[in-house]
């Protein structure tokens, strides 16, 4: 009977808020630009793919070389022109350039012969350059004619020849596995690192030859680049656990950063298993797309919040239309009660709607989604992209409650629609660029007590999403200064939506309406 | 008598102001009740005290026999009402604001929903949006709200405002209809005693936040008429004066430039016109005074001069 009541009210409330047409023109906005962001981002990877399909790139490559062989060539004359007839002090000078640039030539012609791109990751690459130091070094070492030489050197040159061999026929062979091999040896037999170190070099080499990591043309080469770079994030991740101490920070490490220390290790393992890299700059283009489309409609979501819970109680008071519901024989806490859960609904409504934009837009332009990879107790998991995303929207609607209890409360204080959805919306605009000017200067535990330094959960709860690691970064410009644990902020917040919620409540149930 | 509405010593403070100071008084079923008051004497806000919009500082409000503090929703659900003017949703239709207003009341029909709007003379545009409306329309929209769940009390306010004679008349009927023919209370106020006194049973008179006092329409009208006075339109009202005091001194109730006012029956008119006429004074024309609500208080407390 008594709920039944608060059903009636509930249906009222949203046939009301169904016909208010700005907040249909704004949910109409969210969706075309979700849409028309997820499109652009999406011709943004055609054309770049466009242009790089255009050019071969082992046709690019071989041009490349083969114009940078014709100007050091070039060159080279040029300095046989001047040497004739040069002063003995410059011809030392030209001699030292002469001798570089016929190594190069030599690089180079090597490098065309046994078709590897020279500027390229290939492993190859690096070992043709080797072979030219090392072919320098006999040279040099084999000027000492053979009976004048130490055994030392002896041995070296000796030594040398064999690793020169090698080389040669590893770039015959393709032999990346030799080429660990080899690589293998010289960490074991270098003195100068210590043993922990050795280790770790050695596991990455050991990653390098599992994945097959050879720098080599492949299909997409942003997937190696980003492999590197998360072996060498693997490193980091172990040394830091060997030395106990961050090594970005230089602090020493806490239990809890210890923790959090394995628990990146495990992702980033995890991430080079699956094969799931992300561009060198650490976004991919599918992610900005999802990321952007999110961010543009809980944007747009709060916008809309604010505008109907700043005018829901406020404006039916400035129209009169509040007596309505006065004079019916239901009490005002029921009425409050009803505004609250249709603005909910509205809330839900759109978030759904933006989700499943967003998920449709994505899947039909970029097909599948990333995922989620996090790691607990050092065991890393993986979230599908669907619940992922949909744990995100729900963990971003915090702060569309917030910012709706702020505006509805407003509304109930002020009984002013235009004041109560402005000072929301400078709040929302606002308020985190106050608050980092605030933590310019601010140094201290209070800072934690600021409201927006507890918002944007979805950031901290999703760390190891790209975006939220360069959000956590600083790189945004809202590095905390104190680290607050989500659970202090959940609180908080929850703290906080209470306190607005009573206020408001107690002021529309005692408050007369004149 | 079953009594509809019950108030017990009810006052109201703004700020430090009390607007209404220790009113008691009943509405029975079946009656008209007229309160009536000047503008600012807090007709509105006795009655926005008993819908519940303002809080009650002192004193109770009981309807039905139920008291409202203690049981609001019972209490209120026996209440209908229009408060100042009738505002509704503006983009919702005639029809959807009666049928929210519906869903808050317990078992109104559809069919109910059409009588009171049929009841009302709104059937051809109850469809229209409510922006659409004048005034008027909206004040038989608010009516028929306000009657649709059949409530023991009906209270408007001002419920005349923006209607035209004819609508005027239809209302004053639905109103007699309401109370006499289905028991219904009806609580109206009003600033004008003429509207009152076709239609109300029985008046009270507010002034200053203070109720002066509860009585029978024709009782009051006839405190009031006994005593109602004529105006006779004259350039030499001086002359006229010296005249009448002969023999009706104590008839002259104001001598002005432009007139002179004597309090006299209606059938004693043509007998001072003949005697001004007599005497050559010049009549332009004779206007009977309306009597206005101070003649009533006046009438009411006794010719006491309460009223500030």
């Amino acid at each position: 009977m008594k709920l039944s009541k608060l059903l009636s009210l509930y249906i009222n409330e949203m046939i009301k808020i169904s016909r208010k047409i700005s907040a249909i023109i704004l949910i109409s906005i969210m969706i075309i630009g979700v849409i028309g962001f997820g499109g652009l981002m999406k011709l943004n990877e055609t054309m770049n793919n466009n242009q790089m399909k255009n050019i071969s790139q082992v046709d690019f490559a071989k041009q490349s070389m083969d114009a940078q062989l014709d100007d050091m060539k070039t060159r080279l004359k040029e300095i046989e022109i001047q040497l004739e007839g040069a002063s003995e002090e410059n011809v030392l000078y030209l001699e030292q350039e002469k001798a570089s640039l016929v190594s190069q030539i030599e690089l180079f012609e090597l490098a065309i012969s046994k078709n590897i791109n020279i500027n390229s990751e290939d492993y190859r690459a690096d070992i043709l350059n080797t072979i030219i130091e090392l072919k320098a070094q006999q040279i040099q070492l084999n000027s000492t004619p053979f009976e004048f030489q130490t055994e030392q050197e002896k041995k070296k040159v000796a030594l040398n020849d064999a690793l020169l061999k090698r080389y040669e026929k590893i770039i015959e062979n393709n032999d990346f596995k030799d080429f660990i091999a080899i690589s293998n040896e010289q960490i074991n037999d270098n003195d100068s690192i210590s043993d922990n170190e050795k280790k770790i070099l050695l596991e990455s080499n050991q990653l390098l030859l599992k994945y097959n990591l050879t720098g080599q043309q492949k299909n997409d080469i942003q997937y190696e680049n980003s492999s590197y770079l998360l072996i060498s994030q693997i490193e980091n991740y172990k040394r830091s656990l060997v030395a106990n101490v961050d090594l970005v920070s230089r602090k020493p490490l806490t239990n809890e950063l210890k923790e959090k220390t394995k628990n990146d290790l495990a992702v980033a393992l995890y991430k080079l298993d699956k094969d799931v890299g992300t561009s060198q700059s650490g976004f991919s283009i599918n992610e900005i797309a999802v990321e952007g489309m999110f961010g543009f409609g809980i944007f747009i979501i709060i916008l809309i919040m604010l505008i109907l819970a700043g005018g829901s109680v406020s404006g039916e008071m400035s129209t009169g239309s509040i007596k309505s519901l006065i004079i019916s024989p239901t009490k005002r806490w029921k009425i409050f009660t009803a505004k609250v859960f249709s603005l909910l609904t509205v809330g839900v409504f759109s978030a759904l709607i933006l989700y499943a934009v967003v998920i449709i837009t994505n899947g039909i332009l970029f097909g599948q989604g990333l995922s989620y990879i996090f790691a607990t107790n050092g065991v890393a998991h993986e979230l599908n992209f669907y619940i992922y995303r949909f744990a995100y929207v729900f963990v971003n609607f915090i702060d569309v409650i917030v910012y709706m209890a702020l505006a509805f409360m407003l509304s109930v204080i002020t009984r002013n629609t235009a004041a109560s959805v402005g000072i929301s919306i400078a709040v929302f605009f606002g308020g985190n660029i106050a608050n980092s000017f605030i933590q310019l200067f601010a140094k201290g535990e209070w800072v934690k007590f600021i409201p927006f330094n507890n918002l944007s959960l979805a950031s901290k709860i999703f760390e190891n999403n790209s975006f939220s690691q360069a959000m956590n970064s600083g790189m945004y410009g809202t590095n905390y200064a104190v680290n607050i644990p989500i659970s202090f902020s959940l609180c908080y917040l929850l703290v906080i939506i209470i306190c607005m919620g009573y206020t408001a409540l107690d002021s529309f149930n005692r408050r007369d309406i004149k | 008598m079953e009594t509809a509405l019950k108030i017990n010593n009810l006052s109201k403070w703004f700020g430090k102001r009390k607007v209404i100071d220790n009113i008691s008084f009943e509405v029975y079923a079946g009656e008209v009740f007229g309160f009536l008051g000047p503008n600012g004497a807090g007709k509105t806000t006795t009655i926005k005290m008993i819908m519940g919009f303002l809080g009650v500082d002192e004193g109770e409000i009981f309807i039905n026999d139920i008291d409202l503090k203690k049981n609001y929703e019972k209490a209120m659900s026996n209440i209908g009402g229009i408060v100042e003017n009738p505002e509704m949703y503006k983009d919702l239709s005639g029809m959807t604001n009666l049928k929210m207003y519906a869903r808050l009341q317990n078992k109104v029909t559809k069919q109910r929903i059409d009588e009171v709007v049929k009841i009302v003379g709104m059937q051809n545009r109850i469809k229209e949006k409510v922006k659409k409306y004048s005034l008027g329309m909206k004040q038989r929209v608010g009516l028929a709200q306000a009657m649709l769940h059949r409530p023991k009390l009906l209270i408007l306010d001002e419920p005349t405002n923006g209607l035209d004679p004819a609508g005027i008349r239809d209302l004053r009927d639905i109103l007699k209809n309401l109370a006499h023919n289905e028991n219904v209370a009806v609580f109206v106020s009003s600033h004008l005693l003429s509207e009152m006194e076709l239609m109300c049973d029985r008046v009270g008179i507010i002034n200053n936040g203070k109720l002066i006092g509860v009585k029978p329409i024709n009782e009051l009208l006839s405190n009031v008429s006994g005593k109602s006075s004529y105006r006779f339109a004259t350039k030499q009202a001086q002359k006229a004066k010296e005249i009448l005091s002969e023999n009706y001194e104590s008839l002259i109730k104001n001598v002005t430039e432009h007139y002179i006012e004597l309090e006299i029956e209606q059938e004693n008119v043509a007998e001072i016109t003949t005697i001004l006429a007599t005497n050559e004074i010049g009549i332009f024309g004779v206007n009977k005074v309306e009597t206005s609500l101070e003649d009533a208080f006046i009438n009411m407390t006794g010719g006491g001069n309460e009223i500030e």
